[in-house]
């Protein structure tokens, strides 16, 4: 439980210190929403755009499941996926996403940006709470904790724990003709493990009638302290069928698609895929079994 | 209750140079606006807002600047990033019209000629008929992976 508090820490620093430029442009914002939400109408690039001042809140029911690449490791199931989004004008929030547009014009935003480390959540010892912030969505079943010694022999060797942490950093975003491309550099804020992260990602969209799709590739760089601190195997640590294990850096690329159908103004269908194929750097450690994840949801959203 | 409280204070580890860059950022814009708060006693802007009905045309309102400044000084008013003053001035009470289009919210802002401080400072808010204000989301509503 105490170290649920300190992996908030981040996200409690970060609120508070933008709580009054939130706050502001509540206010501002909503003064101009209520000369200009009369008259708004159809029209709204609804898919790409958002509108300053809104609050967006959405639930996803449906089946869900991201594949553990972990020895012995269990399925993370996703039966709800809440959604929460706010822009003002400078900031935003996407769930536990936040970002401030230090510059922004109609094709290019220079943003400040902060997020979690996903890796956290493929650990026995990930909470509802850490598959929440790292995966939006709600964690069900017990998993095997693959870093607590091996069933094969009677020995149980343990291991330090792998904490939850946040990555803040820089984010240049291309925005135009429904095509996105965002390249983010991060680092860990929370002391975790002191490495950094950098993605590169290429989206299409396409919105036709009730449909919306989207297909999307890219690429994620982590540093050798970040593979290191989840995948690593330090000398205390070590077993009979587990020796040290100290990877380099990683690059994970990654496809993914969404695809949506509008039932009534509320309710959508949704899929969604993604596809990672660990390199040779974690997919090597002797925690890990699978070279790929498989991330998928099935189900209907619903936006309040 | 108090060591539960000292222990959770304890176990704060941030990286100082990340979070004052984040929060930096993050704040300034409120401390702008603070400031813009605390001066605008200073300063009344009429209107307050002003809405543009026809589109790629800017606001062209006559805006009403009445002042009362705590000391009689000189200043002269800018009128957003422009680097040429509008009118100078050097009143401590006083009222001025100006006649300046006006496309997005702008900052109004009386500056020192002297000091180049921000005497006082208003802000006049420009929206539009039938679009409200948007900006590109970060990613799809429902791209949940």
């Amino acid at each position: 439980m105490k170290y649920h508090f300190k992996n908030l820490n981040c996200l409690l620093f970060f609120f508070c210190f933008s709580w009054y430029s939130f706050a502001d442009e509540i206010t501002e914002t909503t003064k101009n929403n209520l000369i200009t939400d009369a008259s708004f109408s159809a029209g709204v690039d609804e898919v790409n755009e958002a509108i300053v001042g809104q609050w967006q809140l959405g639930i996803a029911v449906g089946l869900g499941t991201i594949t553990n690449p972990l020895q012995q490791g269990k399925n993370i199931f996703l039966p709800l996926i809440p959604r929460v989004s706010y822009y003002g004008e400078r900031f935003f929030l996407e769930n536990t996403d936040l970002g401030y547009a230090i510059f922004e014009n109609e094709q290019v935003s220079f943003n400040l940006y902060g997020r979690f480390n996903e890796d956290k959540r493929y650990f026995a010892y990930a909470s509802t709470a850490d598959i929440l912030v790292t995966s939006s969505g709600w964690g069900l079943g017990d998993h095997f904790d693959p870093t607590l010694g091996s069933q094969l022999n009677s020995t149980k060797v343990e291991l330090s724990k792998r904490e939850l942490s946040y990555l803040a950093g820089i984010q240049l975003h291309y925005h135009n003709n429904n095509y996105n491309a965002k390249l983010s550099i991060l680092s860990d804020v929370t002391n975790v493990h002191h490495g950094e992260e950098i993605e590169l990602s290429l989206t299409k969209s396409w919105s036709i009638n009730n449909f919306f799709a989207e297909i999307g590739l890219g690429v994620l760089w982590k540093s050798s302290k970040i593979v290191d601190y989840y995948y690593g195997i330090q000398p205390e640590e070590i077993s009979q069928n587990r020796e040290e294990y100290y990877p380099g850096d990683s690059f994970t690329p990654y496809l993914k698609s969404t695809l949506q159908y509008k039932i009534t103004e509320e309710i959508n269908f949704l899929t969604s895929l993604k596809i990672d194929r660990q390199d040779s750097a974690r997919f090597d450690s002797p925690i890990v079994k699978e070279r790929f994840i498989y991330s998928t949801f099935i189900g209907f959203s619903y936006d309040f | 209750m108090i060591s539960k409280f000292r222990n959770y204070i304890r176990n704060i580890h941030l990286k100082p140079f990340y979070f004052c860059l984040l929060g930096y950022s993050l704040c300034s814009q409120a401390i702008a606006d603070e400031v813009h708060k605390i001066s605008n006693n200073q300063l009344e802007i009429t209107p307050v807002s002003c809405v543009i009905e026809v589109k790629n045309t800017p606001c062209t309102k006559k805006i009403i600047l009445n002042w009362a400044l705590p000391t009689m000084e000189s200043f002269c008013i800018y009128i957003g990033r422009a680097t040429k003053p509008i009118s100078c001035h050097h009143q401590q009470k006083g009222q001025t019209t100006i006649d300046y289009p006006i496309h997005k919210s702008t900052h109004i802002s009386f500056i020192s000629p002297q000091s180049s401080k921000v005497i006082a400072s208003g802000k006049i808010l420009v929206s539009r008929i039938g679009k409200p204000n948007r900006r590109p989301k970060n990613r799809h509503a429902w791209s949940i992976f």
